[in-house]
């Protein structure tokens, strides 16, 4: 189903109401129709509305993954984009259905795609809000070449925001974080996972030695959109209560730490990914130097400790494909407080680095 | 109760036949059911109405509305041209006498030729200050005789809302009405009470057993009433201005539900039985009086704000309505019953025009867990039960509670169990107005208002009234296309939130 709405002189039929009642009507007479190659009656099942956000070009990609995704997580999913090839105070919709056999049922998810003209951003959250499913959670993500506009109309109304810091920078992120009271997550901060972890086993049984961590080095591939480095310190300034005096120093009560980003120029690596992180501390008066860093393998990082403990490990990185990634990313409410507070502490961390 | 009862040969007469409930439900409505055959085979329809107009002109009105509205499309012409075969247009003014004569002798000649036995069924599509003069001329034309031992033949009078606009004119109206018709006769209309879910209201509390248990305050933490609109005063400023949301909502729509929401079990399914259970709830309602409305009510006006991906208005800017106005465009209150069942529970009910969306729905939220064992996990709260009950749209019921996300760990997450009307019974499910008005013509009043709950309801209400002009009570603005103003938050016992459905 296609509709072309206006302000009325359009030759679509006029407000955008009625493009919305029209939808609505759609989707009605989608559920009340049995499927025609069987008969059978479709079942919704419904956890979330998942309202993604991106540029048009992302549409398709976008098709092939949210269907996927309602696999494992049914709802209504929402595709919205601001077309600059449609008029300024049109939108345009249509509405399809993914549906499986499952245990003799058809069980059904649907999806609205709507591309705004770009007078008429303002009210797509009016609009998602009156075709949302009740009594589930909107999620909204900003997926790639997602207009700000666009996302910040949506914001208001999201139980959850889903950014990716890999394309969006910490300014904007922290921006988001302190405009809206949803819960706040990160594609990027679930691929970074295991970095985190590795970092994070170092103090394992040895907490005392965060309170004496002089230097953090953390290399990185070049010519990624944003500063890869900055989510890794982002995360310890927030776990460690540090603030940033420069992008070269941070400072706790008890102390200050140096922090320096090297370039690393192996080609093997993808651009804008972390290689290595290196930390210098003191445990009981002696000197811990604790490492993990890409080995040969691009994929396998070795965990390293030396000085006042001594250890050495081969961990792999794995491989998440994206749907993976945004299932943890809607799913994994037990990091929400901390990425927050890391989110706040890199855009801190990017604004004496002189980036976004 | 059994939708199988017999209607008795008769006549239903609309005043105000050539208005916009006429053409947009009442005859949509006789058409579904003389579809659905549950009109008598003796069965005549009469519009009465000043504009002049002939039979011809009524019906092909009719039969344009009833393509435009009915609710089943298209329209079956063979059930069609029966039901015009039997329609007629009488003109007249409601204050003219000679019109009820020619009504009377029309009526008469329906007798003779369609065998409708002198059953008359008067539905009063008018405004509020026309209905005592035409139940004054009816009396005079003697085509409202009192009710008979053995009910045959009838009169019965539908009566729209407004049933008056305070607790006075409502006794006022009462009374003259009483003085000319019996109680019996009289049916006031609430199409509230027409719809399926709010009837299943009852059965869903006292068909069966296992929610009833949970139905008062040793599980009930609060309980949340919305009836929202999306639109405006669409045009109708003028008329908005001396009413206000409280009196077009609030007195009627969502006391109704209250009452059913919050009602004793009634000892039949006889219309006193449950009417009398439904005046009991309005005792038990503590009043909001004087200073109190300050603390216990927030009314609200909306500003210009995006509804349904439309700019529309602030409430001062339409039509017909005061620069300086204070007429309210949204309340919320906090109510409390004081009754064993009920003691203790705070009532919240709200209601407003341009809101985000267009629903009406109950929600009963349980009490917190008494110890929080996944207190922690992931997606844990402390009040994972709620029930919720949808009169529109999407008409159901949901159960919501807390589930084990699977995989290792324990993380927890809400769902809610559904059940969906138009998925369990198809989309067949009648209009309000169809199942009132064979109710009406049945006799049937359990789902119409009596006389002392339509006082009840406004001695509620006018108190309410009442203390925000005493006290000048602030009107605080909203976003149009939002949930109502801030201010209604302050109405909420700590760690309580209004839904945003």
């Amino acid at each position: 189903v296609s509709l072309a709405v206006g302000p009325g002189q359009r030759p679509g039929t006029g407000k955008i109401s009625e493009a919305v009642s029209r939808v609505e009507a759609e989707l009605g007479r989608l559920w009340d129709t049995p499927d025609e190659a069987t008969g059978q009656a479709k079942v919704r099942a419904s956890m979330m509305n998942l309202v993604v956000v991106s540029s048009p070009a992302e549409t398709e990609a976008l098709e092939t993954s949210t269907d996927d995704l309602t696999q494992t997580h049914p709802g209504r999913v929402f595709l919205l984009s601001v077309d600059g090839r449609i008029e300024p105070w049109d939108l345009r919709a249509s509405i399809s259905a993914v549906c499986r056999a499952d245990g003799g049922s058809l069980l059904c998810s649907d999806r609205v795609e709507i591309a705004f003209g770009a007078m008429v951003v303002a009210r797509a959250g009016s609009v998602v809000s009156a075709l949302a499913l009740p009594e589930v959670p909107t999620i909204v993500e900003s997926g790639a070449g997602a207009p700000p506009s666009l996302v910040d109309a949506l914001a208001k109304g999201a139980d959850r925001l889903i950014v990716d810091s890999a394309h969006t920078s910490w300014k904007r992120v922290a921006e988001l974080a302190r405009a809206t009271p949803a819960a706040l997550a990160d594609r990027n901060f679930v691929r970074a996972y295991t970095w985190r972890d590795l970092v994070a086993r170092f103090f394992d049984d040895a907490p005392r030695a965060t309170r004496a961590i002089r230097r953090v080095e953390i290399t990185r591939t070049g010519a990624g959109r944003q500063e890869p480095a900055a989510q890794l310190i982002g995360w310890l300034a927030s776990r460690l209560g540090w603030t940033f005096e420069s992008a070269q120093r941070a400072r706790w009560p008890g102390g200050s730490v140096e922090l320096a980003l090297r370039d690393d120029v192996r080609t093997d690596v993808g651009a804008g990914e972390v290689t290595g992180v290196r930390i210098e501390t003191e445990l009981d008066g002696r000197s811990l130097v604790a490492t993990c860093a890409r080995t040969e393998a691009p994929r396998i990082v070795r965990w390293a400790m030396e000085g006042a403990r001594t250890a050495s490990h081969d961990y792999p990185l794995g491989f998440r494909d994206e749907t993976w990634v945004l299932i943890k990313t809607i799913d994994a409410a037990v990091s929400d407080r901390t990425y927050r507070e890391t989110a706040l502490a890199a855009a801190d961390f990017c604004g004496h680095l002189g980036a976004g | 109760m059994a939708e199988e009862l017999s209607v008795d040969p008769c006549v239903l007469v609309i005043f105000g036949a050539s208005g916009d409930l006429t053409g947009r439900k009442l005859v949509p409505g006789i058409y579904m059911l003389a579809k659905n055959r549950m009109l008598p085979s003796a069965f005549s329809l009469v519009g009465f109405a000043r504009r002049p107009m002939s039979d011809a002109d009524f019906r092909a009105k009719m039969r344009e509305a009833t393509d435009k509205f009915s609710r089943q499309k298209p329209v079956d012409g063979t059930v069609w041209d029966d039901l015009a075969a039997g329609t007629f247009y009488v003109q007249g003014a409601f204050d003219e006498a000679a019109a009820y004569q020619r009504l009377r002798e029309k009526l008469e000649e329906i007798d003779r030729t369609r065998g409708t036995r002198g059953g008359r069924t008067f539905y009063l599509a008018v405004p509020a200050d026309s209905v005592r003069p035409i139940v004054d001329h009816l009396k005079e034309a003697g085509l409202v005789p009192p009710p008979t031992n053995d009910g045959k033949p009838y009169a019965r009078v539908i009566v729209e809302k407004p049933f008056g606009t305070d607790l006075a004119s409502a006794r006022e109206l009462n009374r003259d009405l009483l003085q000319k018709l019996d109680e019996r006769q009289i049916f006031r209309i609430d199409h509230y009470l027409g719809k399926e879910t709010v009837q299943n209201l009852l059965v869903f509390r006292f068909g069966n057993t296992i929610f009833e248990p949970l139905w008062s305050r040793q599980h009930v933490d609060h309980v949340q009433i919305t009836v929202a609109e999306e639109i405006g005063v669409e045009g109708r400023g003028k008329f908005y201005e001396k009413i206000g949301i409280t009196r077009d909502i609030v007195q009627n729509h969502a006391l109704q539900v209250l009452t059913l929401v919050a009602m004793e079990p009634p000892s039949s399914w006889d219309a006193d039985a449950v009417r009398d259970e439904k005046v009991k709830v309005l005792r038990t309602l503590r009043p909001i009086r004087g200073r109190e409305v300050l603390e216990r009510t927030v009314r609200g006006q909306y500003a210009a704000g995006i509804v349904r991906g439309d700019r529309v208005p602030g409430y001062r800017e339409e039509p017909d309505v005061a620069k300086d106005s204070r007429t309210e465009t949204y309340v919320a209150m906090r109510m409390q019953l004081e009754s064993w069942r009920w003691g203790g529970v705070p009532f919240y009910l709200r209601s407003g025009k341009r809101l985000a969306k267009r629903l009406a729905e109950v929600v009963l939220h349980f009490k917190s867990l008494p110890h929080g064992l996944f207190r922690g996990a992931t997606g844990a709260t402390d009040e994972p039960n709620a029930l919720i009950v949808r009169i529109q749209p999407d008409e159901g019921i949901s159960l919501r509670f807390a589930t084990k996300v699977p995989g290792g760990g324990i993380a927890v997450r809400d769902v809610a169990m559904d059940f969906r009307y138009g998925s369990a019974f198809g989309s067949s499910t009648p209009e309000a107005y169809e199942r009132l008005i064979l109710d009406a013509m049945r006799g049937e009043a359990t789902l119409f208002t009596r006389a002392d709950e339509v006082e009840a309801q406004w001695g509620f209400i006018d108190a309410i009234l009442e203390g925000w002009k005493e006290h000048e009570a602030p009107v605080a603005r909203y976003e149009a296309g939002s949930w109502g103003p801030a201010e209604a938050d302050r109405l909420l016992e700590p760690g309580d939130t209004w839904r945003k459905p």
